[in-house]
């Protein structure tokens, strides 16, 4: 058993090992500097592995110290009630929960695979093995810290120990319930993916942990011992269960996806944003488009993305329609109002951009695009062509403006309405205007996104975000518009910044795309 | 025609992949692209398709002794992973392609002529290529690049994932479209590289070299290949 012990944490710190290096090494700026021999690097390796020891060593304690302050102490002594009552109310219930949904034994991680699966380990001996360290973890690490705080809070600190023991039985017991639905179904649940009912089972405990000290009814000290100790006597039989429990290979065989094992992180992320991604596809083969060439190719798109596309735009049509109706509402039936609302739309017209870039879904349309078009697309050179790129970029731009006019047009009308209703205005060119400059505003961020995304396309072939400067900027963004939305400007002082502005922003954005983005447009490294 | 590449480095961080690669290839020529795992023959094409920089280098090509740079109309590429817009049907995939490139290309079939090429039925035509199995989306993606007539073809694996019939069937097309063309078509299989391609060349140690056949027979240029690729001079 202790050779199997020193092989299995010596393979787990390998791996740790590398996964530090690893981490090391997509670190911006510093892994340009490292070498990718950095792996056979023995004094680094060395270096890694003793940080992997001290943060396992660090894990037992940090983790529990976090988990009895922040979850359990801090909401204790918030609540009403006594404090320490409290504490093993949450700590009672959260352990249930906690042990439904957190066994170690059903948590399928790589290095059970390399070890059973590739090094041909015995699956017994591992998990038992690895399990006896968890418990032994689980052990040192609760009666420790919560010997701290049971003297923090003048509860005899023998209920430590008990603490501890309580953690591990209900382990105990949940681990076993699961090894004899298995044998009896052959089924395994995925500790990291519970069905619905152990949901609902890991909720309830969490609702009263918190819910009960609200109602002042929390558990008394005595009854958490009563319940404690006969839990604790109960989780005898399920330990001896599973360590006589033979099956563990065949129980791992389930858990453990060879296909998931045998990919990276960066692959598994691919996975699931590629199938999200195709997801999203209109699986209708009865989708038509009378367009020609790359009109034709863009309609197909925006049809068969209809759903994702104005399923949101939609959203944002009802919340505008919802709210402008209640403002009309209130200028009807609370006419005292109306001045108030009057001189908001007149001076705070700013406002509306951040609103209008809420709204604005154009930066989802073009991941979309990406995802399920562009990625694809990208590797054949006619899509790369100047006049094409160009081409295609014009197309994408109008059919996007199209979908988000739609909710901006409903807000325009909807605040030139108020504007009306609210005591109308002493110039008449501002319902222009206004209206004018809304629209404006949402076409211009329609245009920003699709600039970005053909000058900074950030993703790479495995459908991640990868370009910097694309966050950096999308950050900027919505910083200086935060900053112009709560200017006060009147409508005619507001339109002209907003049409001038736009009106060069445009030529240069577009003469940028035109000039740039047959180098940029393409697929990261 | 020929393709000149002269020059040719690119390295990943301190890794040098390619070292200074200069070769011409020959139109009437399929060239077999042989090489370890992780020589490079995926870069290679990589740099050639533009899809990555190359750090140095340059590909021109020879017509009618008239030099000019490399083209994005001159190559095809046909990966080993196959990709293609998922969100169409394979009959809207390929109006869309024929509808763009009319004016470059020679149409001389019509479209259900080109499924047939391909042995794509008409089920399979009208279902979305998201639902395609990996064989068939390399399939299209062949018949594109077919369609659009390059006079170069990268083909990076491209038989693995065809089902013996359709494989034996790309093998003859290739052979017919050599004429005009100059395919560089990657492989593992020895003897599929054997069989098809009129010259072998290896990328060993970031270089590309030819391998003479001379009058050796299979057996003995097999030999000949593996001790190139082991890095042992020849028996």
């Amino acid at each position: 058993m202790f050779k199997v012990f020193k092989e299995s944490f010596k393979l787990q710190n390998t791996y740790k090992t590398n996964s530090k290096i690893y981490q090391l090494k997509q670190i911006f700026l510093i892994k340009k500097m490292l070498p990718s021999t950095l792996y056979a690097n023995k004094t680094l390796k060395k270096i890694m592995g003793i940080i992997s020891i001290i943060t396992e060593i660090c894990s037992i304690f940090f983790g529990k110290i976090f988990y009895l302050l922040l979850l359990i102490y801090l909401p204790s002594a918030y609540l009403s009630g006594n404090t320490s009552t409290n504490f093993l109310n949450i700590f009672f219930f959260l352990t249930i929960s906690g042990a439904l949904c957190n066994t170690n034994i059903f948590n399928p991680t790589k290095d059970r695979y390399y070890a059973m699966f590739l090094l041909r380990m015995d699956a017994n001996k591992y998990t038992l093995v690895n399990y006896y360290y968890y418990q032994f973890k689980l052990f040192l690490g609760f009666t420790s810290i919560s010997f701290i705080f049971c003297r923090l809070m003048d509860i005899n600190v023998s209920i430590s120990l008990i603490m501890a023991l309580f953690v591990i039985s209900c382990k105990n017991i949940v681990i076993c319930y699961d090894l004899l639905k298995y044998t009896k179904t052959g089924n395994v649940t995925n500790e990291n993916a519970p069905h619905k009912l152990r949901w609902v089972a890991i909720i309830i405990p969490l609702v009263l942990a918190y819910g009960l000290p609200i109602i002042n009814f929390s558990i008394s000290y005595n009854l958490f011992i009563v319940i404690s100790l006969i839990t604790i006597l109960l989780g005898i039989v399920p330990f001896i269960y599973i360590i006589k429990f033979k099956q563990y290979r065949s129980v791992y065989k389930l858990l453990l996806n060879p296909n998931d094992m045998s990919k990276n992180t960066q692959d598994l992320v691919s996975d699931i944003n590629k199938t999200t991604s195709l997801k999203a596809i209109n699986n209708s083969v009865n989708i038509t488009s009378n367009k020609v060439g790359y009109e034709y190719f863009n309609d197909i798109f925006i049809k068969r993305h209809s759903n994702l596309l104005m399923k949101q735009v939609n959203r944002a049509c009802i919340f505008f329609i919802v709210v402008i109706g209640i403002i009309i509402a209130i200028t009807i039936f609370f006419p005292l109002l109306n001045p108030d609302i009057n001189s908001a739309i007149h001076s705070n017209s700013p406002i509306f951009i951040i609103i209008i870039y809420y709204a604005n879904r154009s930066r989802y349309i073009i991941s979309a695009m990406f995802m399920n078009c562009d990625h694809s697309m990208l590797s054949y050179r006619f899509y790369r062509n100047h006049d094409v790129i160009f081409k295609l970029f014009i197309v994408r731009f109008k059919s996007i403006v199209k979908i988000e006019l739609k909710s901006t047009l409903i807000l325009a009308l909807g605040i030139v309405l108020l504007l009306f209703l609210s005591g109308s205005t002493t110039n008449l060119v501002n319902y222009l205007l206004l209206f004018v400059t809304l629209l404006t505003i949402s076409i211009m961020f329609t245009l920003h996104s699709l600039v970005l995304y053909y000058l900074f396309q950030p993703y790479n072939k495995n459908l991640q975000m990868k370009s910097y400067i694309f966050i950096i900027l999308d950050i900027v963004t919505f910083f200086i518009l935060y900053q112009i939305a709560f200017e006060s400007a009147s409508i005619l002082y507001f339109s002209t910044c907003v049409l001038s502005f736009s009106l060069v922003y445009s030529v240069v954005a577009i003469c940028l795309v035109k000039k740039l983005a047959p180098k940029t447009f393409k697929i990261r490294n | 025609m020929q393709l000149i590449i002269e020059c040719l480095k690119k390295s990943f961080e301190d890794k040098i992949v390619l070292k200074d690669i200069s070769f011409t290839f020959e139109k009437g020529k399929i060239y077999g692209l042989l090489g370890r795992n992780g020589a490079g023959k995926t870069t290679f094409f990589n740099c050639l398709n533009e899809d990555i920089k190359s750090d140095s280098g340059s590909f021109t090509i020879v017509e009618n002794d008239v030099s000019r740079k490399l083209k994005n109309e001159d190559i095809g590429y046909v990966l080993s992973t196959p990709v293609v817009p998922e969100f169409l049907t394979a009959k809207e995939f390929l109006t869309f392609f024929i509808d763009i490139n009319k004016d470059k290309i020679n149409m001389n079939k019509n479209i259900d002529e080109y499924f047939e090429m391909m042995r794509i039925d008409e089920k399979d035509q009208n279902k979305l290529l998201k639902d395609y199995s990996h064989g068939m989306k390399n399939k299209m993606q062949m018949l594109i690049n077919f369609i659009a007539n390059p006079s170069i073809l990268l083909m990076d694996e491209p038989l693995t994932s065809f089902d013996v019939v359709v494989a034996d069937e790309m093998k003859k097309l290739l052979k017919e479209l050599r004429t005009d063309h100059i395919i560089i078509f990657s492989t593992h299989i020895m003897e599929l590289a054997i069989d098809l391609c009129d010259e072998i060349v290896i990328l060993n140690d970031g270089v590309i070299s030819e391998i003479d056949k001379a009058d050796l027979s299979n057996d003995e240029f097999k030999i000949k290949i593996i001790n190139q690729l082991k890095g042992v001079d020849n028996v």
